[in-house]
Parts: C-alpha cells; sequence; structure tokens
C-alpha cells in the first residue's frame, strides 16, 4: 500500500525548490516590478531547505516503491547543492547587475537544477538517475549561454550542449544494457544479483562501462574532458562556480551510489579502469593548467585535476566509511573552488579582468579580495593546514590501506605540482607591481555589500572545514 | 531466438550514430546522430523489456523519449543564438575559446 505521507516527504525539497521556481517564473512574466525580489525568494527557499534537511538528519525517507531514497548520503550530497546554491544566488545578484543581464529565469533555472540534482542523489533507480541528470543538464545548458550576447558564452554552451547529449546517450544505453543483463533498474535489486550467466556478465560489463563514461563527461575525466575548459570559459562566472561545485558532485554520488555501494564487487570489478582514469586525470589537467593564463581555464584545468584525485578516493573506496570520505572531499572541494570563483566574479567589472597578469599588485589595492582569493588558492593547492589538505589526507590514506601505493605516490606529485600554478597566482598579487595595483584603481570597482558577504561566508566556511572539521566530519561519515 | 536480431539492430543503429558523431561537423547532423544513439537505446529498452517480461519498460521509452524533446528544444533555441553570432553551425570553426 502506497504511504502518501512518506511519498511526499521523501520528495519535499524538490517540490518546495520547484514551487518557488514556478513563483519566480510567474513573477518574470507578468510583474516585472517585484523582480528584483526574485533572488530573495530563492535565497529563502534554499536557507530554509538547509535547515529542513539537518532536521530530517537520520530519517531514512522511502517513496516511490523504493525508487527514491532520502538516506543520510542524500542528505549530504544536497546540503552540497544548497550551500553551493545559496553562496551562488548571494553572489548573482551583484553579478548580473554588473553585466546588465536580466535575472528572472536564472534564479528559476538555478533552483530546477539544484532540485534535479537533490533528485539523482536521492535516487535508487536508474531511470531516475537518468531523467534527473538530463533535468539538471538541460537547466545548466541554458544557463551557460544565459548571455546570449557574449559570443564567448553561447559558444562554450553550445559545446557544452553537443557533448552533454552525446554522453547521455551513451549513459542510457549503459543503463539498458544493465537492465537487459539483471533484469531490474533498480539499483537494490542490482545489488543482489549472484550466479550470473557468461552472456549476462558481458552485457552487465559493457553497460557498467558505458555508464562509466556517460558520468564521465559530467565530472570531466580526462579522455571526456573535451568540453569542460570552454564551458568554464565562457559561462558566467558564477555558473562556473556553480558548475564546478554542484555538477561535479551530482555525477559523483552517482558513481559512489552505483559502483561503490550498489554494484556487486564479486560479480564485476572495474578498479583497474577507475585506476587508470584517476591517473590520466589528474596528470593531464595539471599539466595543462600550468601554461594557463586566462584565470577562469585554469581553475577548469585544475577542476580535472581534483576530479582525478576525487577518482583515486573511488578507487580507494570499498564501502561506507570511504563513500563518506568521498563526500567530505566533495563539500571541501565545493567551498574552496566557490569561493575564488566569487572573488574572480566579484572583481570582474568590464570585459576582460580574467588574465592571470590582470592579478599583479592585487593586494595594494583590495587587501582583504587578495587575503580571501589566496587562502582558497592554498587550499585548492592542498597545503598542510587548510581543508584541502585533510581531504586529501582521508582520501589518499583510505587508497595506501586498500594497497594502492603506486596510485598515491602519483596523486602526491601531481599536488606538489599542481601548487605551482596556484601559487603564481598568489606571487602575483603579494609581490609584483605596486604601481600596477595602484594604476587598476582607475575603474573605480562597484562595491556591493551582498556578494562580499557571499566571499565572507564562503572564508568561514572553508575555515571552519580546516579547523573545526569534526562536524562536517561526522554529518559525512554518518551513512 | 528473433530477439537477438532486434538486438542486433539496435546495436547497429547505435555505432551508426556514434560514428555520425565523430565524423561530421555541423551541429545539426550532430544533434540527429544523438538522436539516433537514444532511438538504438529505446530499441533495446524493448528488446529486453520483452525478454524479462516487464511492461514498464515501454512506459520508460516515453519518457525518454520525452527527455530527448525537451534536450533538442534545448539545443535547437541554442543553434539559433550561435547562427546569430557566427552564421554558419560548423562546431570545428567556433574558436573564439582556445587556450
Amino acid at each position: 500500500m502506497l504511504d502518501f505521507t512518506q511519498l511526499n516527504a521523501s520528495i519535499l525539497p524538490e517540490i518546495i525548490l520547484v514551487l518557488a521556481a514556478i513563483v519566480i517564473l510567474l513573477i518574470e512574466g507578468f510583474q516585472k516590478k517585484l523582480n528584483k525580489y526574485c533572488s530573495l525568494i530563492a535565497l529563502i527557499a534554499v536557507v530554509g531547505l538547509i535547515y529542513y534537511l539537518i532536521s530530517i538528519w537520520n530519517s531514512n525517507l522511502k517513496g516511490f516503491y523504493a525508487g527514491v531514497v532520502l538516506d543520510n548520503f542524500a542528505l549530504f550530497a544536497s546540503l552540497i547543492y544548497l550551500l553551493s546554491a545559496a553562496l551562488i544566488i548571494l553572489s548573482a545578484v551583484h553579478f548580473l547587475d554588473i553585466k546588465k543581464i536580466e535575472s528572472g529565469e536564472f534564479y528559476a533555472l538555478l533552483l530546477i537544477a539544484v532540485a534535479a540534482m537533490i533528485f539523482i542523489s536521492s535516487a535508487n533507480d536508474m531511470i531516475t538517475i537518468f531523467i534527473s541528470l538530463e533535468i539538471f543538464s538541460i537547466c545548466l545548458y541554458v544557463l551557460v549561454g544565459y548571455d546570449r550576447n557574449s559570443v564567448r558564452g553561447v559558444e562554450g554552451a553550445i559545446k557544452y550542449f553537443i557533448l552533454g547529449a552525446f554522453s547521455a546517450g551513451i549513459l542510457l544505453y549503459g543503463i539498458v544494457l544493465i537492465y537487459g543483463a539483471v533484469g531490474s533498474t533498480n539499483l537494490e535489486a542490482l545489488s543482489k544479483i549472484q550466479g550470473l550467466e557468461m552472456s549476462q556478465k558481458i552485457l552487465l560489463y559493457f553497460g557498467a562501462g558505458l555508464v562509466l563514461v556517460g558520468l564521465g563527461f559530467k565530472i570531466s575525466l580526462v579522455p571526456f574532458h573535451m568540453w569542460t575548459p570552454d564551458a568554464y570559459e565562457g559561462a558566467p562566472t558564477v555558473i562556473t562556480a556553480f558548475m564546478a561545485a554542484a555538477t561535479k558532485t551530482a555525477a559523483f554520488s552517482v558513481l559512489i551510489r552505483i559502483f561503490v555501494i550498489n554494484l556487486p564487487s564479486h560479480e564485476i570489478s572495474l578498479e583497474w579502469i577507475l585506476w587508470i582514469l584517476a591517473i590520466v586525470t589528474m596528470t593531464v589537467g595539471n599539466f595543462i593548467a600550468l601554461s594557463q593564463e586566462n584565470i577562469k581555464r585554469m581553475l577548469a584545468y585544475s577542476s580535472i585535476a581534483h576530479a582525478g584525485y576525487i577518482t583515486v578516493g573511488l578507487v580507494g573506496a570499498s564501502g561506507n566509511r570511504e563513500a563518506g570520505n568521498v563526500m567530505y572531499y566533495l563539500i571541501v572541494y565545493a567551498m574552496m573552488n566557490i569561493g575564488a570563483f566569487l572573488v574572480i566574479a566579484h572583481l570582474e567589472r568590464g570585459k576582460d579582468f580574467l588574465s592571470a597578469l590582470h592579478y599583479k599588485g592585487l593586494a595594494y589595492k583590495n587587501t582583504f579580495l587578495a587575503l580571501a582569493l589566496s587562502w582558497f588558492l592554498l587550499c585548492l593547492a592542498g597545503l598542510p593546514p587548510t581543508s584541502g589538505f585533510l581531504a586529501k589526507y582521508y582520501v589518499f590514506l583510505a587508497a595506501v590501506e586498500k594497497g594502492y601505493t603506486i596510485l598515491v605516490i602519483i596523486a602526491v606529485l601531481n599536488s606538489a605540482l599542481a601548487a605551482y600554478y596556484y601559487l603564481r597566482i598568489i606571487v602575483f598579487m603579494w609581490m609584483h607591481g605596486k604601481e600596477e595595483g595602484k594604476a587598476l584603481v582607475k575603474g573605480e570597482e562597484t562595491w556591493s555589500l551582498i556578494s562580499m558577504t557571499a566571499i565572507v561566508i564562503a572564508l568561514l566556511l572553508t575555515l571552519q572545514l580546516s579547523f573545526m572539521p569534526s562536524r562536517f566530519l561526522q554529518l559525512a561519515l554518518s551513512f | 531466438m528473433e530477439l537477438y536480431y532486434y538486438l542486433i539492430v539496435s546495436l547497429i543503429v547505435f555505432i551508426i550514430g556514434m560514428i555520425g558523431f565523430f565524423i561530421r561537423r555541423n551541429l545539426i547532423t550532430l544533434l540527429m546522430c544523438v538522436e539516433l544513439m537514444l532511438n538504438a537505446a529505446n530499441l533495446a529498452l524493448m528488446v529486453f523489456g520483452t525478454k524479462w517480461g516487464w511492461i514498464e519498460a515501454q512506459a520508460i521509452v516515453l519518457l525518454v523519449m520525452t527527455v530527448a524533446a525537451a534536450e533538442v528544444a534545448v539545443g535547437l533555441a541554442l543553434m539559433i543564438v550561435v547562427y546569430k553570432h557566427y552564421s554558419h553551425l560548423f562546431i570545428d570553426q567556433m574558436t573564439k575559446l582556445k587556450g
């Protein structure tokens, strides 16, 4: 018998987000005067949901014949999306104003994307996974090309769209093959299979491989990363931040749910593929990032390298505890990356403030922003007192304990290499041209309290993740 | 046994779509190739649905078609904007973003 209260409770977060999105669309359509309240509505919905999700921790809601499971894993992933979305909304108010982009639909699409991401993390059925993946991808295609007048934005969007659609086709075929092998799209049924025949095993291997490729496009593992730098550079900077943090988390949470938690390891093992992908991804990402001048493009390649480190965590994961470590890495990564992008978005006034050279002497012009950006970059580099180091430490430790020493050695060497391009920006900001810094003031930055607040919140969150991580670790390891 | 013939057709269509995606350069053709891949998946889904005797497979096919339609709508809208900027639709000649 269907239990309607539980059924609704399991998708309540999505219902609230979509309702808020509809209200925003109606305001946009019929009450142009109230347009400036759109961001406020979106922010209230998102922040309210953060409190709601923490209040229902440990309740394990199920709905739709166990097709949707809102367990602690899904709640933690949802927390990452909602925190990211809250910071993005705060920063976007100022950003869209400066760039003279219309704002209403922006927040509606953002909220729908977040709703679909919560769906994908709580999905326990591969068809639900496919459909929610498509929903948030479609929202993101539009958001990347949101500034119609910018050639770069549109070009990034079309490249992202065409490869995204291709990956969706591959992912769907993989899901169908897995269904053909085991006779169910439900992940719980998948975890219980045993004693497959040879032909079924072949289908399962091909299907799992195709699913890995399809999701690999979304998290930009290396042979499938071609769209990442273009889409990240072309998109409005706040959307780049959202894509880097939330999309990656969504796709990784699906990978963990399918490959670590549910795919039976006695029937099928894909660890060696992930092993190769991890090494190639971090090495290629770091080496190309070394030679980037555009700071958004550099962070795009750095995000590819980070996808490699997180894949190391997947290789080392054999159960819920290690999966918790990967989730902790994801929240740390989301916060520090969003922080860095928010500073860039705050500074980006005119057409071009994106080359690394523009950051020369920033410390003499705006010491607080320089300090914040330095801190975020140090986190990304993974230097010891920061949260980036802590997250890497847990993830690598799990891999070593499982016997993947060579992989971890390569990963550590890669982190050392990566420090170069992060520190380069910091050196530019602090040790270069006092005069150049003064010269930059000419354009007189437009000061915005709201986007400054977003940066301060991101800063506080990364500081908490660095020095008092126990609360977040507890949440991450509670499933 | 004859179910396998349908499966082979689906595989061939999928591979045609994939090869087309790699060798063609016009955005509209690329979109058609992606549609071929999605429809190949639909055909395979029907085959396996028959094999396992699971009627919901047919409902899933409809869901996939809906998703594909939504994707095409957004894709064509994007292409119109791209055409306004470039006056052509060849993806290998869009090189504003390089680094």
